[in-house]
């Protein structure tokens, strides 16, 4: 991460929050998450206010093979099959770091940024 | 963007489960539409009552022929909901970090000789192309971030064509702060709070597609 180079001497709040800015925005936009990423997870985005489940199925399928029709007789229509179906709920993950008096006023920086970094990542 | 990483790798740490603890002490269900465990010998389906085993047999740790074997195994026994048999092309091989098991499947990729051949140049039939291997510590960690070592052997093969791991996001990863003003201190303690989040949800309709083996020989 950049912030590595953080040399700041001071631990006030607005200097914390400009190296958090420099670095928790870039460092989310430029992740590459092995599973995350990769073509066996299907990603989909939901929207806010639209509940927190979702109900997701396998595709209706048939008999994927035709066959002989007997001059005259009708076509077979084949059997429209469903699949199994599984909710999806979404759930809020959060953590919280705690910079408390003494490490912001007494501690050192780097210090700080430590816990930071950890729940940056 | 670590727990996110960490659930989706806890879906093939526990692919033997139907459920597990989480470090919050939740439970994560991890079934299948069909109510089984991502790896079963005896997944259902609803049109037919035909069912499929997606594990190798003997649960073999990674080798040639364990691959072999779990490639032989989609092929017969991936079918659709009806009992048709379904094209099972698998270009993933998930492994743990595990040393033994990440050279096993490097050398197979990797060989420009028939890694069972005496003789060089030998045809490789396993490039790289054939398969993109995803070897994660994730795999052999539990969710409350322990490494577990009886699941390092893990090995998977999967098909994504026929994944149905969903990943649903209604926010990505934010983070919250102070406020500057007064310098952002909770007044009673002094101590300034972030939070960092998301919201997710992870599930999987069918283990189609995926075969699996614990790599400990039974």
């Amino acid at each position: 991460m950049p912030a590595n180079n953080y040399s700041g001497n001071s631990n006030t709040l607005p200097q914390l929050l400009d190296v958090l800015n420099r670095t928790f925005v870039p460092y989310q936009e430029s992740y590459k998450g092995v599973f995350r990423d990769c073509d066996i997870v299907i990603k989909d985005a939901k929207g806010r206010n639209t509940g927190n489940s979702t109900l997701y199925a396998e595709n209706i399928i048939t008999d994927r093979y035709a066959g002989i029709r007997v001059d005259g007789d009708q076509t077979p229509i084949s059997p429209l099959q469903y699949g199994y179906e599984k909710a999806l709920v979404v759930n809020s993950i959060t953590q919280a770091v705690n910079i408390s008096y003494g490490l912001h006023t007494f501690g050192r920086a780097n210090d700080t940024l430590d816990r930071m970094q950890m729940i940056v990542e | 963007m670590q727990k996110m990483e960490l659930d989706l790798a806890n879906r093939f740490t526990y692919a033997w489960d139907t459920s597990y603890t989480d470090n919050r002490g939740n439970t994560i269900d991890t079934t299948m539409g069909d109510g089984l465990a991502k790896i079963s010998t005896v997944h259902t389906v609803t049109g037919s009552a035909s069912t499929f085993s997606n594990q190798v047999a003997a649960n073999p740790s990674f080798s040639k022929g364990a691959l072999v074997a779990g490639k032989k195994l989609g092929q017969r026994g991936t079918i659709d909901n009806l009992g048709i048999n379904t094209p099972f092309a698998p270009n993933y091989i998930i492994t743990s970090d595990d040393e033994d098991t990440v050279l096993a499947v490097k050398e197979l990729l990797n060989a420009t000789a028939d890694i069972t051949s005496a003789n060089a140049n030998t045809y490789n039939n396993y490039p790289n192309a054939t398969y993109k291997h995803i070897a994660s510590a994730l795999v052999c960690t539990s969710a409350t971030g322990v490494r577990d070592t009886t699941k390092e052997k893990f090995w998977f093969l999967v098909d994504s064509k026929l994944s149905s791991l969903f990943l649903t996001v209604i926010s990505q990863p934010y983070f919250t702060t102070p406020t500057p003003k007064s310098n952002g201190e909770e007044p009673l303690s002094g101590s300034w709070l972030f939070t960092s989040g998301a919201d997710y949800g992870i599930c999987e309709v069918s283990a189609r597609g995926t075969v699996g083996s614990k790599g400990t020989g039974v």
